[in-house]
């Protein structure tokens, strides 16, 4: 408690000496969703979820920004308790400084690397391997940490940037504590076309974990985007050397270990003009990790990161009216156990910054399956309710909400 | 007989010949007096149907006719940017902190209401999709005006029929109609405001687009600053403006 107290104080002075040290700009971004789902006693569960950000931005001095916001998001205020449990979390807080030659970037923020946009095997700072996705949220993978960059121009299109993560701080013993320099995450990238394409390489040491499903230690990869009929883009990447949250042996250093970790992403994107005022937007992105798991596996063990499927995909079609609406159709696909999730969506963006949303998500799957239909006879015995708790979801949701944005 | 009417008919021809070059010289003179070596823009966009007002702010820089970038600064959409320098075309999501290259078909993405990537970033090139022909004179706001047709020379073009009125008197365009392929009126252009330059060049500070299919529809561009020939830095126009 004492230290998140001491964050929002931190967040809040910051807040404060951005607005003192130059003209600022303040945003309030709310999400709010009514979801209906079935849970895993095929009971149904109501739910009022959202998130909210308040954002302090520098504006007026053009070599410096700045920006410090603050994300809420509220457990489940349709729960009945006394008190509510809203959890609040410093999700950005940066400034860049653009000196004549170089860019420096520092404090909680996001560096993209590779190219993607659900699965990117470039992404070696945060991951994006997860099979876990929830397709009604407005951003995937939106993940941010502390880092330092320093981003040097190379010409107009070409870059190169390094990167400095320290360690997270990790809650044990009832505090949180501060890892060894061990832990540390560093690396460098290089940015540049050739030809029609961009290409973009780098490596980096991960010492800690940002995201569910990362893999620490040596992260090379390579990624490309590009245009030939359609706009393609891909890249690939593998782990190497010392992963302490691996059990047992936990280095990489033969062949057999690091081929588990090489991972290929690859997107096709294309859109047409629909009418007058209408683009229809056609996604389709792979995942293939060629040496881990062309079997069937139980859910059990995929959901807790033993194991991937050596394939997935995202198809994604979008139809986008009067400037206005946008209907969505997206799905996260297993091949190998023959399962997918299903998300069609509506958006319809009714006043000067506010949408509304409508969601209807459904899994098609055996019960053993990544996405099943229907898990009621296959979830774990009831001792270990703690994971799979009765409010646990199971195969189908739909969802009501709104944006809001001033 | 045979005699006049073939002087009639050579009348004829040399007329429709004549008439059509006029047309292109006025088309190319509209294109010129609009095009700028380097200028700055803060605007603002209006559309407006039943359920109000949805307004975009932005401000652009522009060099020649291949260099542009624009950054919005409304609040739904502040800090998003589009970068375009010869065939290449960035957009910048500040969330992402993530660059995404766009390519063909993307760039005829709507931007906002009608006005796709393309339109915004491209030099005025008319006579490179266009058509035209002159029709004869029409009267608009006390102004006497060429009226032009123009029709599209390829698919890649948000209207296929476009008619032109242009002030006879000063070459400037005071109003439009844009017809779909079927020959429906879609839209009704008028151009409110008009602000001279040196060198007479001229910008269309406010024009107001009357959606005819939707009744109570219309998108405002207004321009509320102009600096023509400003400094602009010698990276502007690349990728480390978009961070």
């Amino acid at each position: 408690m004492g230290m998140f107290r001491l964050g929002v104080f931190t967040v809040l002075g910051m807040a404060v000496l951005v607005s003192a040290m130059a003209e600022s700009v303040t945003q309030v971004n709310m999400e709010l969703y009514n979801s209906a789902y079935r849970g895993r006693g095929e009971g149904w569960y109501y739910g009022l979820s959202g998130l909210a950000d308040l954002r302090f931005v520098s504006a007026g001095n053009k070599n410096m920004k700045a920006q410090a916001a603050l994300e809420f998001s509220p457990r489940d205020v349709s729960s009945g308790l006394e008190e509510s449990a809203p959890m609040v979390s410093l999700k950005r807080l940066w400034f860049k400084a653009n000196f004549p030659s170089w860019r420096l970037t520092a404090g909680k923020t996001k560096v993209a690397w590779g190219n993607g946009f659900v699965y990117n095997s470039g992404d070696v700072l945060f991951g994006s391997l997860s099979p876990n996705l929830d397709l009604t949220q407005s951003a995937f993978r939106d993940d941010t940490a502390f880092l330092m960059a320093f981003n040097v121009p190379l010409g107009r299109f070409s870059y190169l940037e390094a990167v400095v993560l320290p360690p997270e701080l990790v809650y044990a013993n009832s505090r949180y504590e501060v890892q060894s320099i061990d832990k540390i995450s560093g690396g460098m990238r290089f940015f540049f076309p050739v030809g029609g394409f961009r290409l973009e390489g780098g490596y980096i040491y991960k010492g800690d974990k940002k995201t569910a499903y990362d893999m620490l230690g040596h992260r090379p990869y390579l990624s490309f985007h590009g245009h030939v009929g359609v706009d393609v883009y891909g890249a690939v990447s593998l782990a190497a050397g010392y992963d302490s949250t691996l059990s047992g042996d936990d280095n990489r250093d033969t062949w057999e270990e690091i081929s588990r970790t090489v991972n290929f992403s690859l997107g096709l994107f294309h859109q047409f003009q629909v009418g007058l005022d209408g683009t229809l937007g056609l996604r389709f992105e792979a995942l293939v990790m060629p040496w881990q798991e062309w079997s069937r596996m139980n859910f059990t063990e995929l959901t807790a990161g033993s194991g991937l499927y050596g394939i997935m995909i995202y198809p994604e079609v979008s139809w986008n009216f009067r400037s206005a609406w946008t209907v969505s159709l997206r799905s996260l696909i297993s091949p190998v156990d023959g399962s997918a999730r299903l998300t069609a969506g509506v958006n319809w963006q009714v006043f000067q910054g506010f949408t509304l949303m409508g969601y209807v998500t459904a899994n098609i799957g055996g019960r053993d399956a990544l996405f099943a239909w229907d898990r009621s006879t296959a979830w774990p015995f009831k001792g270990t309710a703690l994971a799979w708790p009765d409010y646990s979801f199971n195969g189908f949701s739909v969802t009501l909400g709104g944006k809001y944005s001033y | 007989m045979f005699m006049r009417n073939l002087i009639l008919f050579a009348l004829l021809m040399l007329a429709a010949m004549a008439g059509a070059q006029s047309a292109e010289d006025i088309v190319r003179e509209l294109d010129r007096m609009q095009t700028f070596d380097r200028l700055y823009t803060e605007g603002t966009m209006i559309s407006t149907d039943r359920f109000g007002e949805k307004r975009s702010t932005y401000r652009a820089w522009s060099r020649g006719a291949r260099d542009f970038l624009i950054e919005f600064t409304n609040v739904e959409e502040r800090g998003q940017k589009v970068l375009r320098v010869d065939d290449e075309l960035y957009l910048f999501y500040p969330d992402a902190e993530d660059i995404i290259p766009m390519h063909g078909s993307a760039l005829k993405q709507s931007l906002f209401g009608d006005v796709s990537y393309e339109d915004i970033t491209e030099g005025r090139n008319t006579l490179d999709k266009y058509d035209v022909g002159l029709m004869g004179s029409e009267d608009v706001k006390g102004l006497d005006c060429w009226k032009i047709e123009m029709t599209a020379t390829s698919r890649d073009v948000p209207y296929p029929r476009q008619v032109l009125y242009v002030s006879k008197q000063d070459n400037i365009l005071r109003a439009a109609e844009y017809y779909a392929r079927s020959g429906r009126l879609l839209k009704l252009v008028d151009v409110k405001k008009v602000e001279m330059f040196a060198g007479g060049r001229i910008m269309l500070t406010e024009v107001e687009m009357q959606d005819e299919l939707r009744r109570g529809s219309s998108t405002v561009m207004r321009i509320d600053k102009v600096n023509v020939e400003p400094v602009l830095r010698d990276d502007l126009f690349s990728l480390r403006s978009l961070y």
